[in-house]
């Protein structure tokens, strides 16, 4: 594709970007797949899925930090393996810098997930398509298809992507604690932040079992960083819907996006008073 | 079409070869947007639950919501319904389930066959749990057999609660006056001083919904305190209040504090008298509350008081070289604190002397913040009925009126008029008289307290020491019965959250015990029962519930509508309005206090140029958090999480020559430990933050953490910890 070209799709909404690709690759075919998938639970174009952080909230507690590990099965690396490999944290907390000042983030620690960019850096350069961008908007990843090449980790500007280089252990060699809604990643594959998709999709899923149409107050706090967060500073939605919270919020004056000039266009929204 | 992206491409390829072969439009089978569940050995699905219960790992008392999925307990959640959490949770009660499932959980009673300060094959035999009883009831029966039933000492590190009820009720018919509470390095000189001054020692709470100002004075606000998660819901509400911090150190959540006032370590009281010379000098407070307080003004029988001694002896000019705050910022200060009422002065954890307490208490007053809306409640709960009172014989009379071996004031055992630093000393001096036998209950002194190695040593010298914790720790190692109790997800109880809410909290078994753990509440009842006689008498009940249920009768609907409330909801909340509340709640005399006197760290600052400061990081825990890995991984430093570290200066860092990173030797007078710098731009000069529950796995002598390096002070007044009245060196290790 030429500069020019991705020029005219900076300036297109995402939506009237697939209607583009839809037209140009397989003609109005490809609207029914879409549909069949949204049937069938897959993701529905119609949502993109995005996250607002208030960091003038925020109480660094690391709460998010922990719910984050527990939902999501993130073994710790224990006292012995520590020396030689660092914790991995989809949900971090970036380690305070008072020579940060220059950051849209400020110089005291943020919780940063992945951002779940529009454009996703890590999605362009994996060589086997084991990272890859969901319909409604999520970076996914399939654990089984990635060879651990790492390209990901090094094309993530954010650094949010983290390598298991051991297998997953649980204190004890005890799984009693793990979430059966979430695989547990091998040895060898990269991991990251799925903005907690299998909440997303048993709320989905629930919703048109209900035949009760979908309410942001159901997404709001749905992520488990978000319903862990005492103060209410991490809010979800779909950004595609106007009315939701953080659809809102993502308009706020206090509104910024991490390392913004990148054009990565990242779908969580930190909120911050500019002092 | 590189741009276009993979999915696009693989999308649309897939498509023409699903057209091409059967006009069935299929993606590849990569694509499914649910990754598969191939999940660690021996988990599986199965019916899943939600249990309402409450969190047990800091005395705020969360609600908690645990999803239990075939028996096993995934996810901790806040229950929603508790006006302690409102739903959030924080680090330490999300990584509870680390604790649960913890491999060193102590699966049964154990006795001692090895030799002490070793733990595993060879040290302990497993012995039923009437095997165990038996042996302890023996023990006691011997020391009330010999006459002596003094020489049994319990350190209780629970302040609330029924166990905690049935404990001191033990002690107090067994004959022992010694009953330790174990809370010294926390809050306890906060209910010592409120204890003395007010005559309730409940912890207050403040009401940060409706205040405007907060001025926060100790080391770890918002990190670790037990009401931070209020102050947190406060800062996220519609009216933030101005929060202001003072303190030497400024924590990782100092960015939402809009001013900070780096005060000296220890001189905290010195600043707080300051802004009350201020609101005094300019008639800015309300002093009615005052006026009628004891010791307040000079008086027959008050030849000091507090009011001239302020006048003469805090003005902000005369303080502000103690302090490091400049006189002008001190009276702007104050005057804010007036202007911005309701304006409250919250005492944390490290403001622990009793000049500090009491000068906040006093500030409070000024700015008529006692017990008003906005400000520090003193209230004593939701009401339960105390324990029927129980029958003593002559040896429990005359056992409890001997000399308690901590020094504390005699024939009281309550949690305020202990002073635990004493103890070790006593212990090892053997004097006033031998100590026979220990009981720990939620108590590992060898590890969590100031001189711990001192510690070690006393307990060693003990003829029979006994614990009831649930996970092998410190003291466990130096036990020769260990009777370990429930985790709190596997027993019943209510709670009390307290501090200004009046609400009882349900605590149920979550998961089935994983061992063959019994509650210490239940322990004791059994305990009683096997001694007989006067001690059977005193504990009538059956069980620990009925004990629990026993105390609701006074509440509002009577025990089985709160237990009802308790059931669907987890939590049961009485009506309460703290404007209804009058100042009359609070029992005269209000003030009983002696001339201010701001104590000091002490020690030679030419040898030692720097100040310990404890810190409590946010995932601290009292000896816990090792336990629990999620919170010794927190993204809090770059590099290996599990090293311990002294957090500086950067100016003082550069001063020395010290980089990020770097290994020091930190020296007090006491100890001298092994640890990592962290630069931290927030810490004054001339201070060192000790990040406190870290350390290595429980092993006597070759640990106890960054604990052992603070000395034992203790206030003159209270008996509690002077937190900062260590100093110590650093020196770069070659």
């Amino acid at each position: 594709m030429s500069r020019g070209d991705d020029k005219i799709l900076k300036q297109l909404s995402r939506r009237e970007a697939l209607a583009w690709f839809a037209g140009s690759a397989a003609g109005a075919a490809l609207s029914r797949p879409a549909l069949a998938a949204a049937a069938s639970g897959r993701s529905d174009p119609s949502h993109r899925w995005g996250m607002a952080i208030d960091l003038d909230r925020c109480v660094r507690c690391h709460g998010c930090v922990v719910a984050c590990a527990s939902e999501n099965n993130i073994a710790p690396l224990g006292r012995s393996a520590a020396a030689n490999a660092r914790p991995i944290h989809w949900m971090t907390m970036l380690v305070p810098d008072f020579r940060r000042e220059a950051s849209e983030l400020g110089p005291a620690p943020a919780p940063v997930p992945c951002m779940h960019c529009d454009r996703p850096e890590c999605v362009k350069v994996c060589p086997v398509g084991a990272t890859y961008q969901t319909d409604d908007g999520i970076v996914a990843q399939i654990w089984d298809r990635c060879i651990g090449c790492r390209y990901c980790m090094v094309a993530c500007p954010y650094g949010r992507r983290s390598f298991n280089w051991t297998q997953p252990i649980f204190p004890g060699d005890n799984p009693s604690s793990v979430n059966p809604d979430v695989a547990v990643r091998p040895a060898g594959v990269v991991e990251k932040c799925t903005l907690c998709q299998h909440r997303i999709q048993a709320t989905l899923e629930k919703s048109r079992l209900d035949e009760q149409p979908l309410q942001d107050e159901q997404l709001q706090r749905l992520p488990a960083c978000a319903t862990a967060c005492p103060t209410h500073a991490i809010t979800f939605g779909d950004l595609a819907d106007p009315t939701s919270l953080v659809a809102r919020l993502a308009q706020s004056p206090r509104a910024v996006r991490l390392l913004a000039h990148l054009g990565t266009g990242p779908k969580v929204i930190y909120l911050r008073r500019t002092r | 079409m590189a741009d276009s992206g993979r999915r696009h491409f693989l999308g649309g390829a897939g498509l023409l070869a699903g057209l091409a072969v059967g006009c069935r439009p299929r993606r590849d089978p990569y694509s499914l947007e649910k990754p598969p569940v191939p999940v660690a050995r021996g988990v599986r699905q199965g019916s899943e639950s939600h249990v309402l219960s409450t969190c047990g790992l800091c005395p705020a008392a969360c609600g908690i919501r645990v999803r239990v999925v075939d028996g096993r307990a995934v996810k901790i959640e806040g229950n929603v319904a508790s006006p302690v959490n409102r739903g959030g949770l924080c680090a330490r009660g999300q990584a509870g389930l680390q604790m649960l499932y913890h491999p060193d959980r102590i699966a049964g009673p154990l006795r001692r066959v090895g030799p002490r300060g070793k733990g595993g094959a060879g040290a302990w035999r497993s012995i039923a749990w009437s095997e165990a009883l038996a042996e302890l009831s023996g023990q006691l029966g011997n020391l009330r057999a010999a006459g002596h039933p003094e020489s049994l000492l319990l350190l209780d590190g629970e302040a609330t609660g029924t166990t905690h009820a049935l404990w001191a009720r033990f002690m107090d018919v067994f004959g022992s006056p010694n009953n330790v509470g174990h809370g010294a390095t926390g809050f306890g000189a906060v209910a010592q001083v409120m204890g003395t001054m007010t005559g309730t020692t409940a912890m207050p709470g403040y009401d940060f919904e409706r205040a405007r100002c907060v001025l926060l004075v100790g080391s770890g606000p918002l990190e670790s305190s037990p009401q931070w998660i209020h102050l947190a819901r406060s800062l996220a509400g519609e009216f933030r209040p101005r929060l202001l911090l003072a303190s030497p150190r400024l924590p990782q959540s100092g960015a939402l504090v809009d001013g900070w006032f780096p005060v000296a370590p220890g001189r905290s009281a010195a600043f707080l008298l300051g802004l009350a010379h201020v609101l005094l000098r300019e008639q800015l407070g309300d002093e009615s509350m005052l006026e009628v307080a004891q010791g307040f003004a000079v008086g027959p029988a008050w030849p000091l008081g507090f009011r001239e001694q302020v006048m003469a002896n805090y003005a902000p000019a005369k303080v502000q070289g103690l302090t490091g705050i400049a006189a002008t910022q001190m009276e702007g200060l104050a005057r804010e604190l007036v202007a911005t009422r309701p304006s409250v002065v919250v005492l944390d954890e490290w403001a622990n002397d009793s000049a500090t307490v009491t000068a906040g208490v006093v500030l409070n007053a000024l700015l008529s913040s006692l017990n008003a809306p906005g400000g520090m409640v003193l209230d004593s709960g939701p009401g339960l009925a105390d324990l029927a009172p129980a029958d003593f014989d002559g040896l429990s009379r005359a056992g409890r009126s001997a000399q308690r071996l901590d020094g504390g004031s005699a024939g009281r055992t309550d949690f305020a008029s202990s002073r635990l630093l004493a103890l070790p000393e006593a212990l090892l001096a053997g004097k006033p008289y031998p100590t026979e036998v220990l009981l720990l209950s939620y108590a590992n002194p060898a590890f969590s307290k100031p001189g711990a190695n001192r510690w070690a040593q006393a307990i060693a010298k003990l003829p029979f020491v006994v614990s009831f914790s649930p996970i092998l720790d410190e003291s466990v190692l130096l036990a020769d019965l260990v009777l370990p109790d429930h985790s709190f997800f596997e027993r019943w109880d209510l709670v009390l959250p307290g501090r200004g809410t009046r609400a009882l909290s349900l605590r149920q078994p979550v998961v089935l015990p994983l061992g063959q753990s019994m509650q210490t509440g239940e322990v004791i009842l059994r305990l009683a029962a096997a001694m007989g006689g006067v001690m059977a008498k005193a504990f009538p009940w059956a069980s620990y519930r009925e004990a629990v249920t026993a105390r609701l009768i006074n509440l509002p609907g009577g025990a089985e509508a709160v237990l009802a409330d308790l059931e669907d909801k987890g939590v049961w909340v009485a009506a309460h309005d703290v404007s209804a509340e009058t100042v009359d709640t609070v029992p005269s005399p209000l003030l009983r206090v002696p001339a201010p006197q701001a104590p000091s760290p002490d020690g030679d600052s030419t040898p030692f140029p720097f100040i310990l400061l404890p810190c409590r990081g946010p995932g601290y825990a009292e000896g816990g958090m090792r336990s629990m890995a999620w919170l010794a991984e927190l993204p809090l430093v770059d590099g290996d999480p599990w090293q311990e570290r002294v957090e500086m200066s950067p100016e003082d860092a550069r001063a020395l020559g010290l980089a990020d990173g770097e290994r020091v030797l930190v020296a007090s007078a006491v100890a001298e430990v092994e640890l990592y710098v962290q630069l931290h731009a927030g810490m004054r000069r001339g201070v060192l933050g000790i990040a406190l529950g870290g350390g290595s796995a429980p092993a006597v002598g070759a640990t106890a953490g960054s604990y052992r390096l603070f000395a034992d002070a203790a206030d003159v007044v209270s008996g509690q910890w002077l937190a900062y009245a260590t100093r110590a060196r650093v020196r770069k290790v070659a």
